[in-house]
């Protein structure tokens, strides 16, 4: 698989950061792959946006920093317009689709999804990240199914899992039918 | 992004986690029992998890007023007995320096994590610095040694902070753990091997009884460590101190203390002092770095080397003392050295002292950003010497 760069941004409180974390911990605690996370925000104190940059890697990694993500996940329209020229050419962003209008950019795979509604189907609209998380996973490959959802039990509370497990399964269920925008 | 730990000490395994919080759980398996510190940027994560895990383990966590009351409760309760740290960043590493030399005076084994931002000042709170190099060894006045790490990985937040508290312990000193905003809130793998496989050092108490037990006893070159409530009398001064820990002018006692204190790690520098190196064996240019740096600078020079230069990279794993036998070696047999460093020109003056000036290049980076790996290529190629 060689090294993978996601970036998760969005608003403060879609559980961008719990997405990123979900992914390192499938990948080091339940993949035996190698993972690291850098986090930053938005300069605002209130109603700004939080970033996870993630990178998977069978081989350890050297360096975390990187400017340019081979996936993009943006929840908002404010982020989606930040990072979507960053993403390399042969990329891939997923957007909320409820949230985000979409530019036409050369050489990237966009996908468009109703995360928000799908979470809210499966019980609460806080799960949207793991909507997202499983579509991700199934629409890349990236982990194998059982890591993913150990680390999902690992690091959800447990009143909340069911829930969460069920939105894993919606989204994994949107990567067989959304189209590429 | 808390890992979640029902209690006790952490479990064997594999973990996810961020640097701040690996150096913690480290802390607490090293027998640390008594944290007390003053919030700040970007070291937050070190006293908010220390809060939450002290009571756990039978430990206890207070937040103090200041920097300067932190650090001065930690002395209190590391010649109490008790293993102790605080954890701060630039300016509360400032405040602290005071306390760090009254801390090397009466050989109080104390353990600071400061994780390093941009500075000066208030500077750059919740950006990346590594301007505290000189400071960690030369802050406070007076003569004294500490000993400072340099992590550059979660992993080596959790696995340098147990070695703090062993050196702290076996040579009574003060010793810092310089980490950096990036390394320390960084989340990567950290592996926590089984507890027995750890090693943990312990005082080194007294073998005399009460009425035959100095301080300071004139016979050792790190005196064993009685502490207040076990009988020995105990008396310690930031005033310069005989070995009965009494105040006194006399040159004679200041010339044996302040040497004491300064060769306790000087003496052992070879057993303290650690370092990495990566494709060096060959190298005509050898990339000096540490910390978050030495991971942009590997890959400079593992891309130096898919075009063919010799290129390596020696990575002091302390600052202080400084591994300087084998950069030495390295650079007898012919190789040049360039350092690369989060500010203006710190450790390239040390490098310099061991390795020659006209050895030595530099590309010094001002806070806030941790230098790319193609800025140090560039540098790489335009000193690599043809």
């Amino acid at each position: 698989m060689g090294e993978v760069k996601l970036r998760f941004i969005g608003a403060g409180g879609h559980g961008i950061l719990t997405l990123g974390a979900l992914v390192g911990t499938a990948a080091t605690v339940y993949a035996g792959k190698e993972a690291v996370m850098t986090i930053s925000y938005s300069p605002a104190q209130r109603g700004g946006w939080s970033r996870a940059d993630v990178i998977v890697s069978d081989e350890p990694i050297d360096y975390p920093i990187f400017k340019s993500p081979d996936v993009l996940v943006a929840t908002t329209q404010e982020t989606y317009d930040l990072e979507s020229g960053n993403v390399r050419t042969g990329g891939i962003i997923v957007y909320e689709s409820s949230l985000v209008k979409p530019k036409t950019i050369e050489g990237v795979r966009q996908y468009g999804i109703p995360a928000i509604t799908t979470a809210m189907k499966a019980g609460s609209r806080l799960a949207a990240n793991i909507v997202i998380l499983g579509f991700l996973n199934k629409l890349l490959g990236l982990l194998p199914e059982e890591a993913v959802v150990q680390a999902i039990k690992s690091r959800i509370k447990k009143k909340y899992l069911e829930v969460n497990l069920k939105a894993y399964e919606e989204g994994k269920r949107l990567a067989g039918v959304e189209v590429n925008v | 992004m808390a890992v979640s730990v029902n209690g006790g000490l952490i479990k064997p395994g594999v973990y996810f986690m961020r640097g701040n919080e690996a150096a913690v759980e480290g802390a607490l398996i090293a027998g640390c029992r008594f944290f007390a510190g003053y919030p700040i940027t970007p070291s937050n994560e070190i006293s908010a998890r220390m809060s939450r895990r002290l009571p756990e383990v039978g430990g206890y966590f207070i937040q103090m007023e200041d920097e300067i009351a932190s650090i001065m409760a930690v002395i209190g309760a590391a010649v109490g007995g008790v293993k102790s740290m605080t954890a701060t960043s630039g300016p509360g590493f400032s405040l602290m320096q005071e306390a760090i030399g009254l801390a090397a005076m009466i050989e109080a084994p104390i353990v600071v994590i400061d994780v390093q931002r941009g500075g000066p000042s208030t500077g750059l709170p919740t950006l990346v610095g590594q301007g505290d190099i000189m400071q960690a060894q030369w802050g406070s006045h007076g003569d004294y040694s500490v000993i400072a790490y340099l992590p550059n990985s979660p992993q080596e937040m959790f696995n340098l902070t147990i070695e703090a508290f062993n050196s702290a312990w076996k040579y009574r000193v003060p010793v810092i753990v310089l980490a950096d905003q990036t390394v320390g809130q960084m989340i990567e793998k950290v592996v926590v091997p089984p507890l027995e496989e750890i090693e943990i050092f312990d005082r080194i108490k007294p073998d005399v009884p009460p009425e035959e037990y100095k301080p300071y006893d004139k016979r050792y070159l790190i005196p064993p460590m009685a502490v207040a409530g076990e009988g020995y009398r105990v008396h310690m001064t930031g005033l310069t101190h005989d070995e009965r820990g009494y105040p006194t002018t006399r040159h004679e006692v200041s010339q044996w203390l302040v040497r004491r204190l300064v060769e306790k790690v000087q003496a052992n520098e070879r057993e303290i002092a650690k370092w990495e190196e990566y494709e060096t064996e060959d190298a005509k240019l050898v990339v000096v770095a540490f910390g978050i740096t030495s991971r942009s600078a590997k890959r400079a020079v593992r891309e130096a080397r898919n075009r063919g230069l010799k290129v390596g990279l020696y990575r002091p794993i302390t600052a202080w003392p400084f591994p300087y036998w084998r950069l030495e070696e390295l650079v007898s047999k012919g190789a040049k050295v360039l350092v690369v460093e989060i500010n203006m020109g710190q450790m390239v003056h040390v490098v310099r002292e061991y390795v020659g000036k006209e050895n030595v290049e530099h590309m010094p980076w001002a806070p806030g950003a941790v230098p790319p790996p193609e800025v140090i290529l560039d540098r790489i190629l335009e000193v690599y010497p043809q």
